[in-house]
């Protein structure tokens, strides 16, 4: 068994971003899912959505929150709170993190395709020509999956072995998992591990309607700074199951509450 | 005792080159290229109108699920490995992008919206070679599956499993993304003269080249093949990955990150930078990645002229399989003792200055190489690979 200890955690939750009152707030069974503006016309209406966060103190320069993803806004302080005071080399922190669907473009290249559309169809003239004008250049950077590592990577200083896994709940496992490896073999002498997503945007929520999933859309991040030594990583099923039903389905966030200690 | 090195058993690959490794790699060593003018739609009015593309016909994810299936299909044919909970799957892929169509539509089916997750390739590699293992999808871009095949080499060492798929699929020849990469600056616009567009290290370089394909590699506990009679085409020796820390789009200058990773990949290979005697670069085209990667290879290697070639310049940039379609390519270096040069690097950028195998491919005996992954966000990861014992 793979001994690492979790020796900070950092979250960012619709019920709050202080682990202790989070966790009480979960157990005591107080929600955060509430009405959702621009949601209202899906049969629940309701998410999880978090106020904020700010950003203050987490970027280096302010002029790059422009290319934040919804999802790498919610990951920077969580992350930050994890690395709060360590003093280790950055060159041997790895960085895991899982990811949630692609991140939606935010309806940033609806003006490009209202563009190209001609009766109703995609007219590729009109693409290569008034809707590229329209189409935001930084577009596909913010849509990237890996985006909320390189934000994290690029405002935290992070330099070591890394990776983001995708595809489900089972990513925040495999990241887990895969921050263990790294630690327990010396490839990196602490990592940071977590997930961050965002399913509350009229795209995500579309997505999942397809794929009939009922149940209220969220967003989170959650970080946890591990280290040889120390407590075991454990798995806490009621405190995941209780955050669940808090602040809504995040996909691979809840898969991460395994690393909380206790 | 048990024999925990990793050694390759089977490769497959689709690339613009061709359909099969042994295709793509002799259309590589004839030096012939696979970018030509965009099939995929009518590219009149874009900014750039050609691409690297695969020669099947389709798009979006019923393309890369074809890309996958024959890819795959030829690795596992190769290896003759069987299905099973001691076999684990691990694919570098990003998600397909939805047609446009359906913006607005709410008449679309469960499926075809699952098909386009990032992991519906490794879902389909899974059900493919019937793996009972851990699967997962790794998604750093241009890294992706050299990172698949990084976590693949790890699994596999610790006892996890007995073997594993490692690869990955891309295929981002289509409207949004050329408009896209190209509004950033990111593509080659030589419009007049495609086939010479991807001219990786040449000093009149001006961007990389979308390309589609596939690469998948069967990996296995040296003990698991040789138990069960398998032919060992090369050995995955070690593994290196960092981050630059730096800008979403661009490399540090001096390639701190790049060389981070090189040396990590060296080190746990066990191997000093004399014993490498190929690498096969990621090498782009773009000014910045080529540059960049010229400063790290140079303070990893110092003044040792190791062979150096992009084979970018063949097949443009495949990206997420990118990592993994190179690590085959250099397989059947190590086995053939020829290495591929750099195609259309004419005059070579004196910034770039490395032991570049221009013109004709190189007839030479490696013994290890070394292949380059570098991608969009700042994640570096760098594959060693050994001769077949």
């Amino acid at each position: 068994m793979t001994r690492a200890g979790v020796l900070a955690v950092g979250l960012v939750t619709p019920i709050g971003e202080d682990l202790p009152a989070v966790l009480g707030r979960a157990r005591a069974g107080e929600t955060a899912l509430r009405p959702a503006p621009g949601l209202q016309d899906l049969p629940d209406g309701r998410a999880g959505v978090v106020e904020g966060p700010s950003l203050v103190g987490w970027l280096r320069r302010k002029k790059d929150a422009r290319l934040l993803p919804r999802a790498a806004e919610l990951a920077l302080p969580a992350a930050g709170r994890a690395l709060l005071g360590f003093a280790g080399d950055f060159e041997e922190l790895g960085l895991c993190v899982a990811v949630g669907r692609e991140p939606p473009d935010e309806g940033e290249a609806e003006a490009s395709l209202a563009a190209i559309a001609r009766d109703g169809q995609l007219d590729y003239e009109l693409l290569g020509g008034p809707g590229r004008a329209l189409y935001p250049p930084l577009l596909p950077l913010r849509t990237l999956p890996n985006m909320v590592l390189a934000h994290v990577a690029i405002q935290h200083g992070i330099r070591g072995e890394n990776g983001t896994w995708a595809g489900g709940a089972e990513a925040g496992l495999q990241a887990l998992r895969a921050a263990l490896r790294l630690v327990d073999e010396g490839r990196a002498a602490y990592c940071l591990v977590g997930a961050a997503s965002s399913e509350v945007d009229l795209a995500s929520a579309r997505d999942r309607l397809r794929l009939g999933r009922t149940f209220p859309p969220g967003e989170a991040a959650i970080f946890a700074l591990i280290g040889r030594g120390g407590r075991p990583v454990r798995p806490d099923a009621a405190v995941t199951a209780a955050m669940r039903a808090a602040i809504g389905d995040c996909g691979p966030v809840e898969g991460m509450y395994g690393v909380l200690p206790g | 005792m048990t024999d925990r090195r990793i050694v390759v058993t089977g490769i497959g690959v689709v690339t613009p080159l061709g359909i099969g490794a042994e295709t793509t790699w002799q259309a590589l060593l004839a030096g012939e290229q696979g970018v030509g003018p965009i099939r995929r739609f009518d590219p009149a009015g874009f900014p750039v109108r050609f691409a690297a593309e695969a020669p099947l016909p389709g798009s979006g994810a019923s393309l890369k699920a074809r890309l996958v299936e024959l890819a795959l299909g030829e690795a596992l044919e190769q290896s003759g490995i069987r299905g099973g909970p001691r076999l684990g799957v691990c694919v570098g892929s990003e998600a397909a992008r939805p047609p446009i169509e359906w913006l607005g539509n709410a008449d679309v089916n469960a499926d075809d919206v699952a098909a386009l997750a990032p992991d519906a390739p490794t879902r389909q590699a899974v059900a493919m070679a019937r793996a009972g293992g851990p699967r997962s999808t790794v998604s750093t871009a241009c890294t992706s599956s050299s990172q698949a095949i990084g976590e693949a080499l790890l699994r596999i060492r610790r006892g996890e499993v007995d073997a594993m798929i490692a690869g990955g699929v891309d295929a981002l020849s289509e409207p949004l993304m050329v408009v896209g990469f190209s509004k950033l600056g990111a593509l080659s616009t030589r419009n007049e003269d495609p086939t010479r567009a991807s001219r990786p290290f040449d000093l009149h370089r001006d961007g990389f080249v979308l390309g589609e394909g596939a690469g998948f590699l069967v990996l296995e506990a040296a003990d698991h093949a040789i138990a069960r009679g398998a032919k060992v085409l090369a050995t995955i020796d070690g593994w290196g990955c960092s981050c630059n820390a730096w800008r979403i789009t661009d490399s540090p200058p001096d390639g701190r990150g790049a060389a981070q990773a090189m040396r990590a990949a060296l080190a746990d290979a066990g191997l000093t930078p004399a014993q490498v005697g190929y690498i096969n670069a990621h090498g782009t085209s773009t000014p910045q990645n080529d540059l960049s990667e010229s400063r790290a290879i140079r303070s990893v290697f110092g003044a040792l002229p190791v062979p150096v070639s992009s084979t970018k310049g063949h097949m443009g940039h495949l990206v997420a399989a990118c990592g993994a379609v190179e690590a085959i390519l250099c397989v059947q270096a190590l086995r053939d003792g020829w290495l591929p040069p750099t195609r259309n690097l004419e005059e070579p950028d004196p910034e770039c200055d490395l032991a570049h195998i221009r013109g004709t491919p190189a007839r030479m005996r490696a013994g290890h190489a070394l292949t380059n992954a570098f991608g969009f966000g700042g994640s570096n990861g760098s594959v060693l690979l050994g001769e077949a014992p």
